[in-house]
């Protein structure tokens, strides 16, 4: 045990000791005076006894009481403390994991991991900014990582730095502290060491170099089943939602959700779906979701299960689905989902050949498709034909026919037989006529062609393509590649080596499936399969036209307030995020943002997230020239513990017998 | 108190010489005085007609009841006797107290008493009362020796510890007959003071009680006590350690209250009267006033 204001308390202890002493000793100095007679005085006459300078002392309780009480708090005052984790040399770190795992509040306690982080940590720094020889930083992360403090001894900015550290929904990525941390042990100066308060549920940081460089401390925050007696119940979590409508159908939507269990045993989930906050489930299922086998392995893979629910629903909303029971980590319990609106496509044909081609397209639900002439296209600048939604205006796709084309606009296109002006691209011919060709290989993995058979069709005189490196060969036929897939500075673009006219393809039926499949994949649009945004990431959205107010700044707000400035980009779209908390955003002026982002969905849905069991090390990579090695940090020690406050608390006890005891004397002697 | 100034002023003098002490009972005189007694005797004051009897004085003789009745009628007179007065004053340290002194008062009383009672040819003595009866001047008589008694009163002083109750025991034998006894005192010694009535009542003398107190005693607040006191009594020497406040001084009222209520049952239980005299009062207004009220003088 060590006393850390020892001097204080002798201090305090000189002054005190002998007043309360003196106190019983010393007593009251009184002016003489002559009466006639004392007899009327009578009810003074106790206190004759305290008439002398100086009595004999007496053995009194109360007395003994007042000097224990006393004595107690001189302890206090110079704080007691029991010896914990030595300081470590060099610069210390105190890294705080605050991503979602740590809401989980473990079985035996009432506060949430955080929390027992930040007291862990408050712990740690009182030894730290006294000892370290460099000072100490305080360093958060989640998503991403940021030091809360520069390197410091000052015990009251570090403790202040950790009591502002607030809880996030975001996933945790060590890497970033890694990187960080890493990146100073390279740069040199003192030895780094990283106290890191976490639980551990995150995947091991990638090797990088300066890693080695770090000593790394793990102080560990879970459960503590072995002392508690309790054992945790696991977690159960959503980590994974999606919607899609129905081509045929569009007010059909089919709801993909994705669960994990980390319980040992398996949980028979209940997710309730319900729509815009109305109360009342859309609909209601039951999942059945494996355990994740062995308790005390931590590296067990939880159990997954996903399911589908069918919902009806003719207009955009937002969807809740929610998960029970929960398990002892929150954040992951519900998640939100804007679900696409039904979208309609305006396709252009553009030149000549392309009668089956539009006949397919247009076979396509919402599908519309308007022709147009090489001439005509080649007049049109980008605004008339990129498409914009609000206005009106613009295609979705093109279909190239024969014909030249000397540029193309930033329009997805599906050309069949031309060149088409992608920097690299080539279309050779074939080198000698009249051959016939086949589909020999094509990637039945890709969504353009998935569940496609291709191997019957004929083609005659194909030329084949030679693809740039932003390029991918989709199809080979005989002579080489016969459909590119290009993504041109954002733009997909498919390209077919053969017209039509060279082919039998539209007499099979996996003409138009091939046809609808490349229409939606060049049009794939992000919101289509329901939105959502993760906690901690950065989303762009655009700014509503004709809000006139590109330079107002946007508040999303929901869990907490997050306020979008406008980008200098000249349009004012705007950058939501990161957000810590998952939630419903809603933005503030509406009028702002387009209809179909004025409410955004913001979501933890990390499998590795949720997966909140403790890890029982911190496994380290140690260097980045030995690929595979690592190290485990070690783990960090009791903290010194200060035993002040218990000495206070038995102070005022002993103060509160000795007002008993005097109360009850008071009381016998008016009696 | 200056030696040049008299214990009762010329003034207050010629006013005391319209008074006369008064008892509460009919007390037998020695000589004869200004007192009626119960004696038939030679004063001008009619008591009664009775037949006439050999050997009665003939100056006496009603004849005019005789020339109507034809028979000797004897017409009596009350007889004026003179009254044994006692007037006794503590002279304990104590009665040194206050400003004026207890003690400084009590021999203005005693000496405004005394020349009523010499002035009315009562047998008057004074008594100094301390542990015992310290000093005396018995019996007087007349005017003549008023000026030996101012003299002997004057030069009275406040010492020692007094017992009121044994130094009456000593006084009582003193009083040659029953009479009227005066005690001037602050009897803060209740069974003392029961002692001493009950002594002098047995004598069947009228007894009077003035108790005499200073404005310090009735009104400690005026005193200019504050603070933490070591108070000491001035005849026992008992100290009491007091610390002066609000608090302090309404208890010591009430006390004060019930030590004078019982006082005053005392009196009244032993047949004396009782009356308190704040030291600072006027003479005058005390003799003419309060002891004219009590009867003491009439």
């Amino acid at each position: 045990m060590t006393f850390l204001a020892l001097p204080a308390a002798l201090l305090a202890a000189g002054l005190t000791v002998p007043v309360v002493t003196a106190l019983y000793v010393l007593k009251l100095r009184r002016t003489p005076a002559a009466a006639p007679s004392t007899l009327l005085w009578a009810q003074a006459v106790h206190d004759l006894e305290a008439n002398t300078p100086f009595q004999r002392f007496r053995n009194r309780l109360l007395f003994w009481l007042q000097l224990l009480a006393l004595l107690l708090l001189l302890l206090a005052v110079a704080r007691p403390a029991l010896e914990g984790e030595s300081a470590p040399k060099g610069r210390a770190v105190v890294v705080i994991d605050r991503s979602a795992s740590m809401n989980t509040v473990d079985p035996g306690f009432t506060t949430t991991r955080l929390e027992r982080a930040q007291a862990r940590a408050l712990e740690l720094i009182d030894g730290l900014a006294e000892a370290s020889g460099d000072g100490a930083a305080v360093l958060v992360f989640a998503e991403s990582a940021e030091f809360q403090t520069d390197f410091t001894r000052d015990a009251g900015r570090l403790r202040g730095a950790v009591e502002r550290v607030t809880p996030t929904d975001q996933r945790s990525r060590f890497d970033a502290v890694a990187a960080l941390l890493g990146g100073m042990a390279e740069g040199g100066g003192p030895p780094i060491t990283a106290l890191v308060l976490s639980d551990g549920a995150f995947a091991p940081p990638a090797m990088r170099p300066g890693l080695a460089e770090v000593a790394w401390r793990y102080g560990r925050i879970g459960p503590e089943a072995e002392s508690s007696g309790e054992a945790s119940e696991g977690n159960l979590g959503v980590v994974g939602v999606s919607a899609r409508r129905s081509v045929d159908e569009p007010e059909r939507v089919e709801v993909l959700v994705s669960l994990v269990n980390t319980s040992t045993t398996a949980v028979s989930a209940t997710l309730v779906l319900s729509i815009d906050g109305r109360p009342g489930a859309v609909a209601t299922r039951s999942v059945d979701v494996p355990g994740a086998g062995d308790a005390q392995d931590a590296d067990a893979e939880p159990g997954k299960a996903s399911a589908i629910v069918r919902l009806t629903l003719p207009d955009t909303g937002v969807l809740r689905v929610a998960a029970s029971p929960g398990g002892d980590l929150e954040s992951d319990d519900t998640a939100w989902l804007v679900l696409p609106e039904r979208r309609s496509l305006r396709v252009l044909a553009v030149g000549p050949g392309l009668g089956y081609a539009r006949a397919a397209a247009e076979a396509i639900p919402g599908v519309r498709v308007e022709a147009m002439s090489i001439e005509a296209f080649g007049a049109l600048g980008p605004a008339d034909l990129v498409r914009n939604r609000q206005a009106g205006t613009g295609y979705d796709a093109a279909l190239l026919g024969d014909g030249a084309f000397s540029s193309l606009p930033a329009l997805p296109t599906l050309s069949f037989g031309v060149e088409v002006p992608v920097q690299g691209l080539r279309l050779v011919p074939p080198e000698a006529k009249g051959r016939a060709s086949a589909w020999l290989d094509w990637d039945r993995g890709h969504p353009v062609l998935a569940n496609l058979e291709l191997a019957d069709l004929t083609l005659y005189d194909p030329g084949r393509w030679v693809l740039p490196a932003s390029a991918e060969s989709l199809g080979v036929g005989l002579e080489g590649p016969v459909l590119a897939g290009v993504k041109d500075g954002g733009v997909r673009r498919l390209a077919l080596s053969f017209a039509l006219s060279q082919t039998d393809w539209p007499l099979y039926v996996s003409f138009p499936a091939f046809m609808d499949n490349a229409l939606r994949w060049l049009t794939l649009d992000p919101g289509a399969a329901g939105r959502f945004v993760r906690t901690g990431v950065v989303s762009r959205f655009e700014r509503a036209v004709g809000a006139g107010e590109e330079s107002r700044e946007v508040v999303w707000q929901g869990p907490e307030r997050l306020a979008s400035p406008p980008m200098g980009d000249g349009r004012g779209d705007l950058l939501f995020g990161p957000a810590d908390r998952a939630g419903l955003y809603r933005a503030e002026p509406a009028e702002a943002v387009l209809p179909g982002d004025r409410v955004v969905a913001v979501n933890l849905c990390d499998a590795q997230e949720s997966d909140n069991r403790a890890a029982a090390s911190l496994v380290i990579a140690a260097s980045a020239g030995t690929p595979g090695a690592s190290t485990t940090a070690e783990v960090i020690g009791d903290s010194r513990r200060e035993l002040w406050t218990w000495l206070v608390a038995a102070a005022i006890a002993v103060l509160c017998v000795e007002w008993l005891v005097y109360g009850l004397r008071s009381r016998a002697s008016l009696a | 108190m200056p030696e040049a100034e008299p214990l009762i002023t010329p003034e207050l003098s010629a006013r005391l010489d319209r008074l006369d002490l008064r008892s509460a009972r009919v007390l037998p005189g020695g000589m004869q005085g200004e007192r009626r007694s119960k004696k038939r005797g030679r004063s001008v004051e009619f008591a009664d007609f009775r037949p006439y009897a050999v050997g009665d004085d003939l100056r006496r003789i009603d004849w005019n009841l005789y020339a109507r009745l034809d028979r000797l009628i004897m017409r009596e007179f009350y007889e004026e006797q003179d009254l044994a007065v006692a007037l006794a004053i503590d002279v304990s340290a104590s009665m040194g107290y206050g400003g004026p002194s207890k003690l400084l008062f009590a021999q203005r009383i005693v000496a405004a008493l005394g020349h009523v009672a010499l002035s009315r040819l009562n047998r008057t003595g004074f008594f100094a009362l301390g542990d015992g009866v310290d000093g005396q001047l018995a019996w007087l008589r007349g005017r003549r020796p008023m000026a030996e008694a101012m003299a002997v009163l004057g030069s009275l002083e406040a010492e020692g510890a007094g017992d009121i109750g044994r130094a009456s025991r000593r006084l009582a034998p003193l009083i040659p007959r029953a009479g009227v006894v005066v005690l001037v005192g602050d009897f803060y010694d209740r069974d003392a003071l029961d002692t001493a009535l009950r002594v002098l009542s047995a004598g069947r003398c009228d007894v009077y009680v003035l108790q005499v107190l200073s404005p310090e005693e009735l009104e400690p607040e005026s005193a200019g006590y504050s603070g933490d006191l070591r108070l000491t009594d001035v005849e026992t020497g008992a100290v009491a350690p007091v610390t002066m406040g609000a608090a302090l001084y309404k208890r010591y009222r009430q006390r004060l209250a019930s030590f004078l209520d019982q006082t005053r049952e005392t009196c009244d239980r032993l047949g004396a009267r009782h009356a308190l005299l704040r030291s600072d009062a006027s003479v005058a207004d005390v003799v003419l006033g309060d002891l004219r009220r009590l009867g003491v003088v009439g």
